[in-house]
């Protein structure tokens, strides 16, 4: 795993409070370079909790974001145990991508998001029939793109799965 | 003085700039997803069997079985249904809607399959059998679905074999 801080020097900081304040509203920088890895998400979860957001009830925030369909969800309202084999569940808006200005300071974001299980496939806003192992999407400033799921659970047995969805972003145009 | 003041400020308008395309540079991470398979009575649009025809099968499928090789079966019991006859199944299995989020959805069930299986909600009254029936499912709420087969055109030994299918949509039915 690798960090990158980006160090402003304090006598640069006084004088740019002095000459360019409002630049200083933002919060300093830190540019994360980060390893995926589902162990070490506690960690990397700053740079996603900027632009990511759960949209309950099937996925919420524990640290970072969680898409959970199981009993063991802090959402389970008491029914509905999960999904069944040999069935297509397809739910829009199981979660957001946001480009919040004053937290990115990023006019324009690049996000990818890449799932590699079968079971699993995303598409963006509504759905309208079609669905993908990778979307990729461009979210300017102040607004947010819906990012749905489609559950294949055809094959599967009985019991809980564990699948893992790859989020990439970047300040840019894609 | 004046100058240094000056230089200073040029190099804190450079790291400015620079600052500012580069607040949110790179982000990766991988998320996790857990669904929990579960079998079709307990799953968040459940299909429930309300007759002993109807069961949840080892692999959590519910199965219309009217057969001796149905779990429920016992020795004595029919074992069929007979050539040439319409028989009608009241309240066969229950489709209900345990989504989380408290919406209505229409659930459309069909049949492919050997002969003609049709369906219809609730009680039985003449000429309701349909074979791709739409029911709009509240939230919490369970609807028995009945079935008709026409077994005419068979003869003794003959099965019907086929699949069912359901398939449900955000939103009441017609809409």
């Amino acid at each position: 795993m690798m960090k990158i801080i980006r160090f402003i020097p304090p006598v640069l900081v006084v004088i740019m409070l002095i000459f360019i304040g409002s630049y200083l509203e933002r919060p300093l920088l830190v540019v994360y370079a980060v390893e995926d890895s589902v162990e070490n998400s506690e960690e990397n979860s700053v740079g996603g909790n900027l632009i990511e957001k759960p949209v309950n009830p099937y996925s919420y925030r524990d640290g970072f974001l969680k898409i959970d369909i199981s009993k063991d969800s802090p959402l389970y309202p008491g029914y509905g145990e999960g999904l069944s084999p040999d069935s297509i569940y397809v739910f829009e808006d199981i979660f957001e991508i946001e480009n919040n200005v004053s937290e990115t300071g990023a006019d324009i974001i690049c996000v990818t998001i890449t799932s590699d299980s079968p079971e699993i496939a995303l598409f963006i806003n509504s759905f309208e029939g079609i669905w993908f192992d990778e979307i990729e999407f461009t979210v300017e400033s102040n607004s947010s793109v819906k990012v749905g799921m489609v559950f294949n659970t055809g094959g599967l047995e009985l019991g809980d799965i564990y699948r893992v969805i790859g989020i990439k972003a970047y300040g840019g145009v894609c | 003085m004046n100058k240094v003041i000056a230089i200073l400020m040029l190099v804190a308008g450079i790291i400015v700039v620079t600052a500012s395309s580069a607040d949110f540079a790179y982000f990766e991470a991988d998320r996790e997803v857990k669904i929990a398979i579960v079998p079709d009575d307990l799953e968040l649009i459940d299909l429930v069997p309300m007759q002993p025809y109807a069961y949840i099968n080892d692999n959590g499928m519910l199965v219309l079985d009217l057969s001796e090789y149905n779990g429920n079966w016992q020795e004595g019991y029919g074992m069929g249904v007979s050539p040439d006859s319409i028989y009608v199944f009241e309240r066969v299995f229950g489709v209900s809607n345990h989504l989380w989020e408290n919406v209505t959805i229409c659930m459309q069930v069909s049949y492919d399959g050997d002969e003609e299986l049709t369906f219809f909600m609730g009680d039985y009254t003449e000429g309701v059998g349909t074979d791709e029936l739409d029911i709009t499912i509240q939230p919490g709420e369970v609807v028995p679905v009945g079935i008709i087969i026409d077994s005419s055109g068979l003869v003794d030994g003959d099965a019907i074999d086929g699949q069912l299918s359901f398939y449900a949509e955000l939103g009441s039915c017609g809409e």
